[in-house]
């Protein structure tokens, strides 16, 4: 019974993390996804440098986070973010609207991605 | 996390009943849980492993998760006699009263080849004279022989005889075991007799000593290597 008792409250302690987990990926992808929204809103107002800002504030969102995210998330997707949030400042830096639309769509998929890989979906578990 | 953990519980409970499935003959001495975990367990520990990219928490996680499982169902098969029948399924008598019954072979796909393999193995070469086979949970066959064909034993032969003891490893590889020597109740001294009685000047000569609390002892001696 002992073994069973450990056992159960070991597995008990690995749901409590998962959800936590659920809840910053969820939390942190919601995040940098709105302040993505906000830049190309700000770009489309013609205010590049705030949304040069913007832009850098979500890529430096998504670094402090890497000790965390390295724990859950294959490395990869989380270069992919690194990659798309990085594109996304320089085309923002250059000022052209129709690139940074696109990288701005990136980000939302890989990102997307991400969150849908951790959420509690029928979709996701198979 | 809770993807990991909903999938390997999936995958746990659906090979778990492709075993029961599969049939006895599949499982060879394991339960069809054990199996499910055995095959499982070693293909999940080596993806974190061979691949660097990946998390060791993708390895972690479900193979908690398939702990889990495995002491739950396990601590289910051992309370409920419904879940045991359900899991571990039913023992099958293959041959009842020296008669095969070829449904149940037919039911548990098990070959005429099989069954006179499996019997040789416990030495019985001519099937008539088996009274009782049984297909058990793990794979196994258990055969009963006809009495008559059975050996004697001292019991039927009004023979008197001392009960075996379970021998205890005093000496391995030269080096003596003091719990041992405590288990069988005796001491250095005695040990030391022994080894004289036996040409042995000291315990490092001696590679295996085993003795039981009758005092009865085998020796082998250490080979120069």
């Amino acid at each position: 019974m002992k073994k069973e008792i450990a056992v159960s409250a070991v597995f008990a302690l690995l749901i409590f993390l998962a959800v936590m987990n659920v809840r910053f990926i969820g939390k942190l992808t919601s995040e940098i996804k709105s302040m993505t929204e906000e830049t190309m809103t700000l770009a489309q107002r013609g205010e590049w440098d705030r949304a040069e800002k913007l832009a850098r504030e979500a890529a430096e969102l998504w670094e402090k986070s890497d000790a965390r995210t390295h724990l859950v998330l294959r490395h990869t997707a989380i270069e992919n973010a690194d990659i798309v949030l990085n594109a996304h400042i320089g085309f923002m830096s250059s000022r052209n609207q129709k690139e940074a639309q696109g990288s701005a769509r990136s980000v939302r998929s890989v990102i997307n991605g991400i969150r849908e890989l951790e959420c509690f979906r029928l979709g996701s578990i198979f | 996390m809770v993807i990991s953990i909903c999938r390997t519980i999936i995958i746990y409970l659906l090979m778990v009943v492709s075993m029961r499935v599969m049939g006895k003959r599949q499982l060879g001495e394991l339960e069809p849980t054990e199996f499910v975990v055995a095959v499982l367990i070693s293909d999940i520990a080596a993806n974190p492993l061979a691949d660097p990219g990946t998390p060791l928490l993708y390895g972690v996680v479900p193979i908690i998760t398939l702990i889990f499982c495995e002491v739950m169902l396990s601590f289910g098969v051992l309370k409920s006699r419904k879940i045991r029948s359900a899991v571990s399924g039913n023992p099958s008598v293959i041959i009842e009263n020296g008669k095969i019954l070829q449904n149940e072979m037919r039911r548990n796909r098990f070959t005429i080849d099989e069954l006179i393999e499996h019997l040789r193995k416990h030495g019985a070469c001519d099937v008539g004279g088996v009274k009782y086979a049984v297909l058990e949970t793990d794979g196994s066959l258990s055969v009963i022989p006809y009495a008559a064909r059975s050996p004697v034993t001292p019991l039927q032969m009004n023979i008197e005889t001392g009960e075996a003891e379970i021998p205890l490893v005093l000496i391995s590889d030269g080096e003596v075991i003091r719990e041992s020597l405590l288990g069988i109740g005796k001491d250095r001294e005695w040990l030391e007799g022994k080894l004289s009685e036996n040409g042995f000047g000291d315990a490092k000569e001696v590679f295996i000593m085993t003795a039981d609390c009758l005092g009865n002892c085998f020796f082998a001696a250490r080979e120069p290597a």
